[in-house]
């Protein structure tokens, strides 16, 4: 990714939000923060591309079946990022952004949920910017503004359009997005 | 605004009231003293029992010219880390929306904009606002809300906790704000 989120909370660390933790609560080594903990993080990346500041929050991953990677779209199910596919549509879990590799789950790491991202994924589609973003029926992890019926996600629009040539890059601005569960393409 | 919200965040460090605005010019070596896009907490100063508890804000950077800012409790729309007058024709965007703090009057000015908490320095429409209802962008006015139905035009994640009859320029309309959005509804609902 360009942008360069750091943790700069007063009570934690200066992390790079990229990092992802390996943990196993039964051999001692626990999670280096709780789980759903929300914090934010600036860009430190210089000149006219920086982000400003964002809100992420730290997940367990689900498994490696179902892992995610640097900028798919996740589902926060309980504490676990999963990656949105249409089959969860209808659910009303929280979406977010995965800002590092969420492959295993006795691995743990930030989903950004709030502010821009240039590291986010989607499909060989354009994205127009401003417009409502769906999940994708055919890819996990992917969202797209060609309406789906069913799948419209709230509090996400794509900040800049993409073609359909961007390699699957977009920039987005979060505002803690959630599914619409609505069966009206709109 | 009746409301006193200060910043009390010790990301800030010393406590800020969200009505300033902020004129810079990066190039000059006057960068924004905080972060764009950066939410943080404040906390209503005002005593008794009109004090409205903590809200969030965000810092944002004004707009130009005819979709700027020119006083707090209008309603705009955060595009990227900027601050729009928020106007019907935008409707069927989906940016963020919140009120302003302070008047973000040009593109060298940034301040703070509420999107979470109780606000009551909002301004009315003329029109008999509806506890509870939907809210609406209005077509003749930038930068207000109304309760009754606009096709197309409803925001998702605000509402008025009271029913209050106010004239435009009165500014005291009270809203309940939880992050909210245009959800671009073509149906009235």
């Amino acid at each position: 990714m360009a942008a360069n989120f750091i943790i700069a909370e007063p009570f934690m660390g200066a992390v790079p939000v990229t990092q992802t933790d390996s943990f196993d609560v039964t051999a001692g080594s626990h999670l280096k923060h709780r789980l759903g903990l929300q914090v934010r993080a600036f860009d430190n990346q210089t000149g006219s591309l920086n982000l400003g500041a964002g809100v992420f929050q730290y997940c367990a991953a689900s498994g490696a079946a179902t892992s995610a990677g640097r900028g798919d779209w996740v589902q926060i199910v309980g504490r676990s990022a999963i990656p949105v596919d249409a089959a969860n549509s209808e659910s009303r879990f929280p979406l977010g952004v995965a800002a590092g590799n969420l492959s295993r789950s006795d691995v743990a790491g930030w989903v950004q949920i709030q502010g821009l991202v240039d590291y986010g994924k989607c499909t060989d589609s354009a994205v127009v910017a401003g417009n409502a973003l769906y999940v994708c029926a055919g890819t996990t992890g992917l969202l797209l503004s060609n309406s789906v019926n069913g799948n419209q996600v709230f509090g996400a629009v794509a900040f800049t359009s993409a073609s359909s040539s961007a390699s699957r890059a977009a920039s987005y601005q979060l505002n803690y997005p959630r599914m619409l569960g609505s069966t009206q393409a709109f | 605004m009746a409301a006193n919200f200060i910043v009390a965040d010790p990301i800030i460090g010393v406590p800020v009231p969200v009505s300033q605005t902020y004129t810079f010019n990066a190039t000059a070596g006057s960068p924004p003293p905080f972060p764009l896009g950066l939410q943080v907490q404040a906390v209503d100063n005002q005593s008794g029992s009109s004090n409205l508890g903590a809200g969030r804000f965000q810092f944002c950077q004004g707009y130009s010219t005819a979709s700027a800012v020119s006083s707090a409790g209008q309603w705009v729309q955060v595009r990227g880390n900027t601050a729009w007058l928020l106007l019907h024709a935008q409707s069927s965007s989906r940016f963020p929306v919140g009120v302003a703090a302070g008047p973000l009057s040009n593109t060298n000015v940034c301040g703070w904009v509420q999107v979470q908490g109780m606000a009551d320095y909002v301004r009315g429409n003329g029109v008999d606002l509806a506890a509870g209802n939907p809210l609406y962008i209005i077509a003749a006015t930038a930068g207000v809300l109304q309760t009754v139905a606009s096709a197309g035009a409803q925001v998702f994640g605000a509402a008025a906790p009271n029913s209050a009859a106010l004239a435009l320029s009165n500014g005291s309309w009270t809203v309940q704000l939880n992050y909210p959005g245009l959800i671009g509804l073509s149906a009235l609902i």
